[in-house]
């Protein structure tokens, strides 16, 4: 389960894993790991591997060759797209609610 | 690893183990014990049965498999739906029990008989193009799945020979054979369901194998849904004369059914569209 302790939460696995995947190729222990220490979300591993075959059905991520057991993952062309889509909305919304919340911050 | 996340490992579908399951098991070693996560991965397994993701070059083929062989598990929990309205609502006959209720019944037989007579021609198919080649390799280990189908079916046969003697006195030990038989019939179907499972993971019929079958899957999900609704419908018209003194039974059987006949439903049709896809 992706677990993190605040009351309002954006912790969507698929976010998640395709943001981890921005910097680059990983396996199933980096992007757990980098999610942990980027966000503070704990990303468990039934999660993960719920969520990764769906993107990868999708096409917005893909499997290197590797070891069955380390197999890495990277972000495609239509994952890239994707998530610089939602990093945008997710950009819009955060200027538009600091910028009215700005005037009633004491 | 636990023992507790090694079975949610086990959990998860074969063609998900066959993928992701290597990878999955060394992530699980690699974090620290948790119960939080072990109650994930069982999350996760239910997940995979009701929406599996199937990608890469085999893709189609994984999914036309999963398709066959859930509408195969469906049938085989739903089918004996129509012999259980039949015993409720006709054993005995009730003088409530009207002409409605009679063609609601006949129409529930038709499609027991029909989906029986599709999945006896969609599984000579798979035999003669999965089993039949290996055979002619001289791989005889692919007959071992089918092993405890035929043990079990054989004591089955001999247990309703042996009831059909005992009935006429209703003795304890009619009593006993007739619960021995129930258990060996519960264990005769998970058998069935199994075996197929097993012989096609190790057999890996490819997609043009997979084809005819799959569109013989959605037929009998179609066969099961009419049993199941027809079923159902002539036991709630039937009302007293199929539920009393037998409620529990009857509903347990009925919901069983209704799932089982969604459950083919869904999964029939996301064959058919992967088929539609790969030919479109």
């Amino acid at each position: 389960m992706a677990r993190r302790k605040d009351e309002v939460a954006w912790s969507d696995p698929a976010l998640l894993i395709l943001g981890s995947l921005a910097s680059g190729p990983k396996h199933g222990y980096a992007i757990v790991q980098e999610v942990e220490e980027t966000t503070g979300t704990t990303m468990g591993p039934g999660t993960l591997y719920g969520a990764l075959p769906r993107l990868e059905a999708r096409g917005l991520v893909r499997a290197l060759p590797g070891d069955d057991r380390r197999r890495p993952y990277e972000l495609t062309a239509e994952g890239a797209k994707v998530l610089r889509a939602r990093l945008e909305a997710m950009k819009s919304f955060a200027s538009r609610g600091l910028a009215a919340l700005a005037p009633v911050t004491p | 690893m636990t023992p507790a996340a090694r079975w949610a490992l086990r959990a998860y579908p074969p063609s998900f183990r066959d993928r992701y399951g290597g990878e999955l098991a060394a992530l699980v070693e690699d974090l620290p014990p948790s119960g939080l996560h072990t109650a994930g991965l069982f999350a996760g397994a239910a997940r995979a049965w009701v929406r599996p993701a199937f990608s890469g070059a085999d893709a189609t083929r994984g999914r036309l498999q999963a398709s066959v062989l859930t509408v195969w598990a469906a049938w085989c929990a739903g089918f004996l739906l129509a012999p259980a309205a039949f015993k409720a609502v006709l054993d005995p006959p009730a003088p409530q029990v009207d002409e409605t209720v009679r063609r609601l019944l006949d129409a529930s037989a038709a499609s027991f008989a029909l989906g029986c007579a599709i999945a006896a021609v969609g599984g000579s198919l798979l035999a003669t193009r999965t089993m039949l080649p290996a055979l002619r390799d001289r791989r005889w280990s692919v007959l071992r799945p089918l092993a405890p189908v035929v043990v079990l079916g054989l004591l089955e046969v001999a247990g309703l020979l042996a009831l059909a003697l005992l009935a006429p006195t209703p003795t304890p030990l009619v009593v006993v054979v007739a619960g021995a038989w129930l258990v060996g019939l519960a264990a005769l179907l998970v058998s069935l369901v199994r075996a197929p499972a097993v012989l096609l993971e190790r057999l890996r019929p490819d997609t043009v194998a997979l084809r005819l079958p799959a569109v013989l899957a959605a037929g009998l999900a179609l066969c099961l849904a009419a049993l199941t609704a027809t079923s159902a419908s002539a036991v709630l018209l039937s009302g007293d004369a199929a539920l009393v003194g037998a409620f529990a039974p009857v509903a347990v059987v009925v919901s069983v059914g209704v799932v089982a006949a969604l459950s083919a439903l869904v999964s029939a049709g996301r064959g058919v569209r992967a088929l539609r896809a790969r030919t479109g």
